[in-house]
């Protein structure tokens, strides 16, 4: 997915994470992570974020996320939305997505 | 290092607070000393307690580098007070201070530069928070602190190993011989039970006020037989500050959760009868069960014996409305409160040794049904911690906690199984501050888990359909929605001793990384 511009999404209220992504020159994904939970859990928060990007195919980014013990679905829910902002996408092509993550949300709709 | 009896390593002893005696159980230790009190003094008819300021009365009472000095911390965030005598012991050139209050709040991170510029050499409190525990916990101090309970606080001044040399406390109103209340003035802040030890024992005692009164203000909390000074401030606290710190009022689905189990676990588990008694705590949740429970005395037609707490308006709603009979007050979380301790003779102050002081004739405690602990953490041996953050940093009190959890017959820990991706239950605690024996039942959002050194308890709880499951599987569950976290990095650098309530050491808290 190609990014345009700046795009953000999440907040920073408890359980939550504010995930900032901006273009940048070459083909690396830059992350800088402020968590209230960073020493036990900025290993798996960067994890989650990096995952998703690559699932959507994004690169040449900087990623700032300002996290507030948010859960890794809600890391990835919000990364997502990021992404779409910033890539300008208006309608979201769930195809893209890995099919892991597809297993989970099938899950989650027929719970 | 030594082995103690929750297999956690203390050393025998450290420079700057002597030997060491390992935890060995909760009634393990029995006192062999006396009480130790002030030296006797004569005050003359005619002779004047006023002074005109702090510095005055540093100087009057014999202050000295070394010394230590006492507080109490009934105003809580709106305390004033230990601040202002800070800076008039460093502005006569006092050193090396040994500071005792009652507990610390957030209010108090000013003491950090009174620590570098070498006037504060050590701490004894219940809790840190904010700055200041951060800072300690960075290890930034030469000698560790020492975290004790409530109940343990008071044995130590009893027993004389806290010396307090002064103690500076502030009250509500005062007249000009000593005789205080919390109840009246500009600034209230109800009970001053923790600030009733210090005046007993200390050897100088200096009351400092914004409201003096005419003779004779009574009835008094303190009287004018333990009060050597006093001295006229215009502010001691802001009453407002009572009110903060971690009391909430909760409409969270979660809190509410966690209190509709405990009141059911209250309900079936045979205590909950005509007469019972229950302490909970300030935390959201906590207050939520004494909700629940009012609804279930009512069903059952019963009403409580007594409650005690940190109390607040809901407890003082209930002892209007007949469905306790009195109330113990120790220390008072709100305003509302604070009038009906003025104003009903059911609402009773009580000093810190009455509530819980382990090596006394009985503490209240000892008389408690059931108690409702919160827990910044808790393990899958049912240890409690609730100083250090799941971070390693000191952020929290010891209070009543290992207190209440030894006197009690049901003691009830709540707490959510996650806060802020943070695993509740946990194979480990940073810090113990409760041994898990002295623990009964922990009920969180997911499920509740029963010790299994309660085996009855467990089978009367199997019956009633209550969502019942092993520790381990609790803290399995927490985990499979968090994540393992890291491990917290600590150096072998010991920046606190957390004291059992009987003086013996249950853990150590080690600088962070």
């Amino acid at each position: 997915m190609q990014i345009k511009c700046v795009g953000e999404s999440g907040t920073t209220a408890s359980g939550d994470i504010l995930i900032k992504i901006e273009p940048c020159e070459g083909e690396d994904i830059d992350v800088e992570i402020y968590s209230t939970v960073g020493k036990q859990f900025s290993r798996q928060i960067k994890t989650a974020i990096i995952n998703t990007l690559q699932e959507l195919n994004v690169s040449g980014i900087r990623v700032l996320a300002k996290d507030n013990g948010a859960l890794d679905y809600a890391i990835k829910a919000r990364t997502q939305t990021a992404v779409c902002r910033a890539g300008k996408v208006l309608s979201f092509d769930w195809g893209v997505l890995s099919d892991e993550q597809n297993k989970e949300n099938d899950a989650v709709c027929s719970r | 290092m030594l082995k103690n009896a929750i297999g956690r390593e203390i050393p025998e002893r450290i420079e700057g607070l002597g030997e060491l005696t390992p935890y060995q159980g909760p009634f393990a230790i029995r006192p062999k000393n006396r009480r130790r009190g002030p030296q006797l003094r004569q005050v003359e008819p005619g002779e004047k307690k006023l002074l005109p300021n702090l510095e005055k009365a540093l100087i009057e009472t014999g202050a000295h580098d070394g010394m230590t000095i006492s507080f109490h911390h009934h105003f809580r965030e709106g305390d004033y007070l230990l601040d202002k005598v800070i800076d008039a012991a460093a502005r006569i050139g006092l050193k090396n201070l040994v500071i005792a209050p009652s507990s610390l709040t957030n209010v108090h991170s000013s003491l950090i530069e009174h620590i570098k510029n070498g006037v504060i050499k050590r701490i004894e409190t219940s809790g840190l928070r904010g700055s200041l525990g951060e800072f300690i916990s960075k290890g930034m101090m030469d000698t560790p602190v020492i975290i004790r309970s409530h109940g343990g606080r008071a044995r130590a001044i009893e027993a004389g190993e806290t010396k307090i040399d002064i103690a500076f406390l502030s009250v509500s109103s005062c007249d000009n011989y000593g005789n205080a209340s919390g109840c009246v003035g500009r600034n209230v802040c109800g009970a001053l039970g923790y600030a009733m030890v210090d005046a007993k024992y200390a050897e100088k005692v200096v009351l400092v006020t914004d409201t003096l009164v005419d003779y004779p203000n009574v009835p008094a909390s303190i009287d004018q037989t333990d009060v050597d000074h006093i001295v006229v401030i215009d502010a001691i606290g802001d009453s407002g500050g009572i009110m903060s710190g971690p009391l909430r009022h909760t409409s969270s689905p979660r809190d509410l959760l966690i209190a509709e189990y405990t009141a059911k676990v209250v309900e079936y588990s045979g205590y909950f009868k005509d007469g019972f008694s229950i302490q909970s705590g300030s935390g959201g949740a906590s207050l939520a069960v004494a909700r629940f429970l009012r609804d279930k005395m009512l069903e059952k037609n019963i009403t409580a014996s007594f409650m005690m707490g940190g109390i607040s308006a809901q407890h003082t709603v209930m002892l209007k409305e007949g469905f306790v009979r009195k109330l113990y007050d120790t220390q008072t979380f709100d305003l509302e409160a604070v009038k009906s301790l003025a104003e009903n003779p059911n609402h009773v102050e009580i000093s810190a040794a009455y509530y819980a002081n382990p090596h006394s004739k009985g503490a209240v405690v000892n008389c408690l049904d059931v108690g409702i602990l919160s827990a910044l953490e808790i393990d899958t041996d049912f240890n409690v911690n609730v100083i250090t953050g799941s971070d390693g940093i000191i952020r929290g009190a010891s209070g009543g906690h290992s207190d209440i959890a030894a006197g009690a017959k049901l003691k009830i820990v709540i707490a959510p199984l996650v806060r802020k991706r943070m695993p509740i239950v946990v194979d480990r605690v940073n810090t113990v501050t409760t041994p898990g024996e002295t623990i009964d039942v922990l009920v969180t959002d997911w499920g509740i888990a029963v010790n299994q050194k309660q085996p009855e308890l467990m089978a009367v709880l199997g019956k009633t359909g209550l969502p019942l499951y092993d520790i381990k599987e609790l803290q399995e569950k927490a985990e499979s929605i968090t994540g393992r976290p890291d491990l917290i990095k600590y150096t072998d650098r010991i920046v606190g001793i957390v004291e059992y309530r009987d003086g013996s050491i249950i853990d150590v808290i080690r600088q962070v990384m």
